[in-house]
């Protein structure tokens, strides 16, 4: 039975209260059942209830539209698969009142005081296992536990840089800790995230309510950092997967917002026992870095050799102290659930303090006694793995609840229990307390659990004053229930005073130096750039000569000679991808079957190589990964060019109407982003590579499509001209240069031969020459790179071709030296992009892990 | 007996290498019956860094960093190593296998606990369920240790056939059990793995094999080998070692390098190389037995 409330507001129907019917036997977070909202939810309630419809809903759209916007990007995981984000935020925060926060703060405090100690000690001279404080088997057993770890001790013994715990409230209102997470805790850039979003919506609500910031804690951190490292301009890395989408984003926003370089394990290299960042200005020396990645995965030399995510010799340079790894490479061993139950005892042996806040009850069934307990008690526990932690969002197996069990399970689980016990932990049942959700309207309550963040600070640790919220999709409040997929909240930690601001914050800092140096480009955003340059570009080739073609299918195409060169440019659109060519059928059914045909499976159809959908899709993918790089106001740019882009079509067959819109909207929306982005970037060598990469590409199209319609026939007579011009948007320069219909000598003069002109060869030529010639020098003068002697030479082979000779044809009416010119165009571009790649991207190295023992011999 | 060994690991590049990290295990440690006189490590070309330290199972570790461009590598080890015959317990009077385990997790003594770090899954020996039902046919209830662990050593001799083609290196434990095939490493893992399903400690060696020339012919330069086997623990004994390739206890005819839970802890060499292409490896070992042992 839910029990009714009393209601708050005028009208009972519209009460925000109304839907709000209490889960049975929890506690709730905002509502007392005896008497209503609790005093620290009522101004907040009291609010949303007196917001009219109107501006309630246009608070909904913003929040809508900035969760889209930044939503575009987490939908990276959607091409792989994965749901497009983790979870909706929704827009009722999490309430903490600020004594309960003091407590949690201070519990959070020492658990993570002790939990750094428990790591201290493991990796060190292992009193606790001597002394009998913890079973040694208990960390033997834990896969996590890394023995060429053991001794590597940071020098001010800080193993545990940041620590996350999950906190659960009971039915009787006390807080427990869930679970604890010491390997790479993630979330703190998603409840930034959260912040900010909330707060760029509801203004309001933070100046009528004291709600602790966050900026503060982020700027403890990260002056924790600087002390660590000893300098006053440290180089911060933080360590990410970029294939891992989840905490990707998380590391994104997080580097972003602390100014660090996000790197992957293909950007450091150890030489010398130190860990160095290649950029594409060399390799510069890394004091920290912020391990974002699991700790077996950091060393293919030392820890899983398989692994290709991390840096071969890191362990080596910490040993050495010449880096610091946070958290300390090995400090999952501390965060499996088989922890738990020994904390309360550890906290007295290392702090002589008692534990603040209690953990879920855990037994670790490699005791007897605790595997009796179990045994007998399996109706009123959960059975988990001792040593895996729970991922950030869950994962599909779960623990074992023993009520679910039937007869025959129950033995076959009391069975493994008895056998291999230690790889078994048994927790009691947690049942978390609900918050409300916003839901058709009105505030509905569901189960939740918090993320609380606590980091190592200048003056011992420190605790984020909020966190990441979650709430279960159900009604179900068991713990083990909270899913992917579900709801995220912001977290507000209420204060009696008004709080810190930024300013206050600057003051404090106002030590700091100012930045010394730009920022770093490691050598893969680099490669990201050049290819995003490249992409933006080929989708904006393509959707203008395609726009051309269409245009013309409108018109009466009965005129064969016109539809052959409608064939020309697309056969060059096609060259590159297994779309078919026309078939005799279509030749015979119709002159433009084969074009239409061919436009609609290069324009929609989703795996096309080097179609508009592959293309767009890479596109978005490069520019994920840039968009460190990109302005927000770009960014939103390729959100809307993305969804004009794969939109779905009507249904039916091709239609030349709907595709003239849609390549007119899709060429808008590039040139925005084109627009955007050369507007908004600052000229270092991150824009240098990007625009390198639009001007090669734009290059290669245009030696292609010249070389489609200008080397045989009469151009002249055919249409292809005026074609051309229209595909290279150059017809208004004509007409104001030339007054007269297109002809052949002035047309290649503007297209191919005019650096003046930004839509010609030479114009690209002449701009890779300049960026090729600026970017660091990886050969010493006088000698030449191959990227310089590629475009040096075909400058070269631009600058001094004639006209003339150009337009001269043969008997068959083959213009040969055009030919050959755009051909070697073609052919070289793509040898420079090739060149350029090995010299700055790093690929060109690869690094092979190489198992070298020769297979075992013996008599 | 007194060995001297020559153990030289050529590496050939198609590809020059532009930078290299290796971790080696080459370098013999001393053990109860086992003392290591001498040791040199030379390698070419000489490496821009070389650090020693002893790992976490108290095995000597080397760590190189070449910078230079190579194209070729050698590491030669040449060591004076005696091994002394230990008095084996009679396998009948060992302690019952299933109350090992039960004994070391409430002993909290410093052998106990340097036993019991060797009774649980590593990743080249994890668990599953076909290989503990495998190792208890050999360990009824009750069985003395020992004997359990000779009977396991037999019947993997006798199931499982050496062949040099069937696995590699990555080649996962289920797989060679159920390929039935491998070589000395595979099967070390194997009755690892079995042992440790029923949790008894039981630790990885890589050591040297002394061969012996066949019947009225001089020993070929280079003929003799690496190896592996394992040790299992016999409470009041120690760590005996068997070696399931042959089926023997291991006697004066094995040397040994190091120890650890399996052959990810003590591999010869590791390597992560930039650059090299396909590579060849050479590798020539020689154990020649110099005299009588002298320890007692």
């Amino acid at each position: 039975m839910n029990a009714r409330l009393p209601q708050v507001g005028a009208e009972d129907h519209q009460s925000i209260l109304r839907s709000y019917d209490l889960i049975p036997g929890i506690y709730d977070e905002m509502m007392d059942p005896a008497a209503g909202p609790r005093p620290h939810w009522q101004p907040f309630v009291a609010g949303v209830q007196a917001m009219t419809e109107a501006d309630l809903n246009g608070y909904l759209r913003k929040a809508e539209r900035m969760l889209r916007d930044s939503g575009f990007a987490h939908s990276l995981a959607a091409l792989a698969g994965v749901p497009e984000r983790p979870w909706e935020l929704d827009f009722v925060p999490l309430l903490i009142p600020a004594e309960e926060w003091a407590l949690l703060e201070a519990g959070l405090v020492q658990r993570a005081r002790l939990l750094n100690a428990v790591l201290a000690d493991l990796y060190g001279p292992q009193r606790l296992l001597e002394n009998g404080h913890l079973p040694a088997a208990l960390v033997f057993a834990n896969p996590h536990f890394l023995r060429p770890c053991h001794g590597i001790a940071p020098r001010d013994g800080i193993y545990l840089n940041t620590y996350a715990a999950d906190l659960g409230r009971g039915p009787d209102g006390r807080w427990w800790v869930v679970a604890d997470r010491t390997q790479a805790p993630a979330g703190a850039g998603y409840a930034l995230e959260n912040r900010l979003i909330m707060s760029r919506c509801m203004p309001n609500f933070f100046r009528q309510t004291h709600i602790h910031r966050l900026a503060v804690f982020f700027q403890k951190l990260h002056n924790g950092l600087l002390v660590r490292t000893g300098r006053d301009d440290p180089r911060i890395v933080l360590l990410t997967d970029e294939a891992k989408v989840d905490s990707y984003f998380d590391h994104s926003y997080l580097a972003r917002y602390l100014g660090y370089t996000l790197a992957e394990g293909a950007d450091l290299t150890v030489r010398q026992n130190k860990v160095y960042l290649k950029t594409v200005e060399g390799l510069v020396p890394v004091d920290l870095i912020l391990r974002g990645i699991d700790s077996e995965l950091c060393d293919p030399l030392e820890l899983d050799t398989q692994s290709s995510l991390g840096v071969a010799g890191l362990l080596q340079a910490a040993r050495a102290r010449t880096v610091i790894v946070a958290n300390a490479l090995g400090s999952g061993l501390v965060e499996s659930k088989a922890m738990m139950g020994f904390l309360p005892n550890l906290c007295r042996v290392l702090l002589d303090e008692d534990l603040i806040l209690p953990n879920t009850a855990t037994w670790w069934c490699g005791q007897d006694d605790a595997l009796e307990y179990v045994v007998r008690n399996l109706d009123a526990v959960a059975i988990d793995q001792a040593f895996e932690p729970r991922p950030l969002l869950g994962s599909t197996s779960g623990p074992i609840l023993g009520s679910d069990l039937t007869d025959r399970q129950r033995e076959q689980v009391i069975q493994r229990l008895k056998r291999r016990g230690d790889d078994f932990v048994a927790q009691e049942l947690v049942v978390l307390s609900s918050t409300p959700i916003w839901q058709e309207g009105a505030l509905h309550p569901r189960p939740m659990s918090v993320r609380v963040f606590i980091a190592a600070s200048e003056d011992g640790y420190t605790a984020m004053p909020g966190g990441l919220t979650r709430v279960s999709a159900t009604d179900n409040p068991k713990a083990a229930l909270l899913r992917r997929g579900q709801g995220a909240k912001d977290t507000w930690v209420l204060s009696h005073s008004p709080t810190s601001t930024y300013s206050l914050l600057r003051s404090r800092v106002g030590t700091m130096s100012p930045r010394r140096r730009s920022k770093d480009i490691p050598s893969h955003s680099a490669d990201n750039l050049f290819w995003l340059g490249r992409y933006a570009e080929r989708a904006e080739d393509m959707t203008r000569a395609v726009r051309s073609v269409v245009r013309r299918l409108t018109e009466d195409p009965s005129d064969p000679l016109e539809v052959t060169v409608l064939q020309r440019v697309v056969d060059v659109l096609l060259d590159k991808t297994d779309i078919a060519p026309a078939s005799n059928d279509e030749v015979g059914a119709g002159v433009t079957t084969s074009i239409e045909r061919q436009i609609n499976s290069l324009m929609f159809e989703p795996a096309i190589q080097y179609g508009l959908q592959i293309t767009v899709a890479d596109l978005k993918r490069t520019a994920t990964l840039s968009r460190d790089w990109l302005s927000l106001e770009a960014w939103r740019a390729l959100s809307r060019l993305h969804l004009e882009a794969t939109r779905s079509r009507l249904p039916g067959r091709f239609d030349v109407s709907e595709t003239i819109e849609r390549t007119e909207d899709l060429v808008q929306a590039l040139a925005t982003f084109s627009g955007l982005e050369t507007e908004n970037m600052t000229r270092d060598y991150g824009w240098r590579f990007l625009d390198m990469g639009r001007r090669l590409e734009r290059g290669w199209h245009l030696a292609r499509i010249l070389r489609g319609l200008l080397v045989r026939d009469e151009p002249e007579e055919d249409g292809s001209l005026v074609l051309l011009l229209e595909v290279a948007d150059s017809i208004m320069t004509y007409r104001w240069r030339y007054l007269a219909t297109p002809m052949m000598a002035p047309v290649i003069d503007l297209l191919l031969l005019d650096e003046t002109n930004p839509r010609s060869v030479a114009f690209q030529i002449a701009a890779l020459l300049q960026h090729v010639d600026n970017l660091p020098a990886v050969v010493s003068p006088p000698a030449r790179s191959d990227a310089q002697r590629i475009i040096l030479s075909l400058s070269t082979a631009v600058r001094l071709a004639e006209i003339p000779i150009l337009c001269e044809a043969d008997a068959d009416g083959y213009r040969g030296t055009l030919a050959a010119l755009l051909d070697r165009l073609d052919a070289s571009l793509p040898r420079l992009s090739e060149a350029i790649t090995r010299d700055y991207f790093s690929h060109a190295e690869a690094r092979r892990p190489v198992d070298l023992k020769p297979a075992a011999e013996e008599a | 007996m007194i060995y001297e060994v020559s153990h030289r690991t050529r590496y050939r590049y198609s590809i020059p290498v532009s930078f290299s990290h290796h971790v080696l295990h080459l370098s013999p440690r001393t053990f109860p019956h086992q003392v290591c006189h001498r040791t040199a490590l030379s390698i070419s070309p000489t490496p821009t860094i070389q650090t020693a330290r002893t790992d976490y199972f108290a095995n000597p570790e080397t760590h190189i960093t070449l910078q230079e461009q190579h194209s070729e590598l050698v590491l030669h080890v040449r060591s004076v190593i005696e091994v002394r015959e230990t008095s084996r317990p009679v396998p009948a009077e060992t302690r019952p296998w299933d109350e090992i385990y039960g004994s070391l997790v409430s002993d909290i003594s410093e052998p106990a606990r340097n036993a019991l770090q060797f009774a649980f899954d590593s990743p080249r020996t994890r668990y599953t369920v076909d290989l503990r039902s495998y190792a208890t046919a050999s360990f009824p209830p009750g069985r003395p240790v020992l004997e359990g662990a000779l009977d396991l050593t037999r019947r993997i001799f006798r199931d499982f056939d050496y062949d040099k083609t069937a696995t590699t290196v990555w080649t996962p434990i289920d797989e060679v059990f159920a390929g039935r095939r491998g070589v000395c490493q595979d099967f070390a893992h194997l009755e690892l793995a079995c042992l440790r399903s029923l949790r008894v400690p039981a630790r990885y060696v890589s050591g040297y094999l002394l061969t012996k020339a066949p019947e009225g012919k001089d020993k070929l330069v280079g003929s003799d080998a690496s190896h592996a086997w394992l040790s299992v623990w016999c409470p009041g004994h120690g760590w005996i070692d068997l070696d399931p390739t042959n089926n023997l206890l291991v006697s004066v005819e094995h040397v040994a390098i190091g120890i650890g839970r399996d052959y990810g802890d003590v591999s010869l060499v590791n390597g992560v190389i930039f650059g090299g292409g396909a590579h060849t490896i050479e590798v020539a070992v020689d154990v020649n037995p110099i005299g009588a042992a002298t320890m007692s």
